[in-house]
């Protein structure tokens, strides 16, 4: 079937979403303009600065440069999906302490690639906390305290697990 | 950024039909190449032919001499698999250098292969060119890297197409005519244009598996590390069981270039003390590639420059396949 408008559902935050999109919506725009979740940012569009990083299956992906049809059947976790303003997620708590934000538009982003490579491997080295930022541009921190924020997130999630297992 | 229709055929031969009945349809992987391009205004599909739910294309299969991995199978995927990371280490490394991990995640091994050359001129936005008149790649009449060719000098960059040309990849192709298989090598044509009809699909890649004791390597220089196109990408493949050496190089030229005599020489280096033999391999192998007359330059980066970043990238990859 070839379609001008096409039906995508796509659960976001745990939230299931149904509509006809034109095939030309990114998941970014899905996202900020039809759902008004702007806590994942636009930056370059393109690609190249990761500001737009949001969870995808299990997977951090530009949402720039994924469609709307594209994300259709799929699981998508945003910025606003992972704290409240209540209850920070450790992620979040460890970026405020680290002093790891400073004009905070890369943040959301910054955040979200870090979250993939906890789920993935909770006990990350320092060299694949970098690798796995390498993607999320960063023009006002010089990225040290952005590495000792997900490392202190590291552990607030192992101390949790531990107290959990308790 | 327009994109017109959508279509997502489970069967190969309908892709083929919508692709054949269209004017200006393109197939659709993982669109972390084209959709910049749209961005940009360089491509305004009608219809985009998405392959995701064509099942086949998205698998790895090993056979008893040989492995098959699916055009649609993602380069995280790639980095991750146990058996490619063992016996074909050159491949996986290239696909861990491509770009960035949240593009890893997206992009394919056929979008790779596939993906549009670039250039000083053509990668760029709509407003940045408007000054000038288009080039050979969106239908003008000139090339701004090569003022005098008679035909675009864009850049090739990708990583993947190296290791699979040194390890004697086999491409699969689904047309009209059904199942074709296409050594990855004849796949480029002069100049850079591609050996494939407008219907003809990429759906997987064949890998002879290696012979016992072959090391291989991938080296990227870029200018940063991460997010980078390479300034000059090599892969070497050496099986010391039958004495052949594979070395293609890419991102210097519009397709990838394989160094064959520096490769045939190195049989004829018999009773010749290793560290020699790498030492004579490197200065045959410089030697061929400055006869190439295809070496193209990019922005603040002139062809002397690459060579010398391809010096040392050689040297280092003939060092790790032949000494260690």
């Amino acid at each position: 079937m070839i379609e001008e408008k096409y039906f995508v559902s796509i659960t976001i935050n745990g939230i299931e979403y149904q509509e006809n999109v034109s095939p030309d919506l990114t998941l970014l725009k899905f996202l900020r303009e039809h759902l008004g979740l702007t806590g994942t940012k636009e930056g370059c569009g393109n690609g190249h600065c990761g500001a737009c990083t949001v969870i995808m299956d299990g997977k951090a992906v530009n949402s720039c440069l994924v469609l709307a049809v594209q994300a259709n059947g799929s699981h998508v976790r945003t910025i606003e999906g992972l704290g409240t303003p209540d209850e920070l997620h450790p992620l979040q708590k460890a970026f405020i302490e680290e002093g790891a934000v400073q004009c905070g538009f890369c943040t959301p982003g910054m955040i979200m690639s870090a979250k993939a490579l906890l789920n993935e491997k909770s006990n990350s080295e320092e060299e694949e906390i970098r690798e796995a930022l390498s993607g999320n541009l960063c023009r006002c921190t010089g990225y040290v305290k952005i590495v000792q924020a997900v490392k202190r997130a590291a552990d607030y999630l192992k101390k949790k697990k531990k107290d959990s297992s308790l | 950024m327009s994109i017109i229709k959508w279509a997502e055929p489970t069967d190969l031969n309908e892709a083929v039909a919508i692709l054949n009945n269209s004017v200006n349809a393109i197939i659709y992987a993982g669109g972390t190449d084209i959709l910049p391009l749209m961005n940009y205004g360089l491509k305004s599909p009608e219809i985009c032919v998405s392959l995701r739910k064509c099942k086949s294309l998205t698998e790895i299969e090993f056979g008893e001499n040989e492995i098959r991995i699916g055009s649609m199978v993602n380069l995280a995927s790639l980095t991750e698999n146990k058996f490619l990371k063992k016996t074909f280490p050159a491949l996986v490394n290239a696909a861990i250098r491509v770009a960035s991990p949240q593009i890893r995640n997206m992009a394919t091994l056929g979008g790779n292969i596939l993906q549009e050359r670039r250039c000083k001129y053509f990668n760029r936005s709509k407003r940045w060119r408007e000054g000038m008149d288009p080039c050979f790649l969106i239908n003008g009449d000139r090339c701004y890297q090569i003022p005098k060719s008679d035909h675009c000098c864009a850049l090739y960059y990708s990583n993947l197409t190296a290791p699979l040309m040194a390890y004697r990849a086999v491409l699969e192709i689904w047309g009209k005519e059904g199942l074709q298989k296409m050594e990855i090598e004849k796949l480029f044509n002069y100049g850079g244009t591609r050996n494939l009809k407008k219907e003809e699909i990429l759906t997987g890649i064949f890998l002879p598996l290696p012979y016992p004791k072959t090391r291989a390597v991938f080296i990227k220089e870029s200018i940063r590390a991460s997010l980078d196109f390479p300034v000059v990408n090599l892969a070497a493949v050496y099986s010391s069981n039958i004495k052949k050496i594979g070395i293609v190089v890419g991102a210097m030229a519009p397709y990838p270039l394989r160094l064959s005599d520096t490769e045939e020489s190195f049989s004829r280096l018999i009773n010749v003390n290793t560290v020699d033999v790498v030492k004579t391999l490197s200065e045959m192998a410089y030697e061929e590639l400055k006869k190439k007359r295809l070496l193209i330059s990019e922005v603040e980066l002139n062809t002397n420059q690459k060579m010398q970043r391809f010096k040392g990238a050689l040297k280092s990859a003939l060092e790790q396949v032949l000494l260690n």
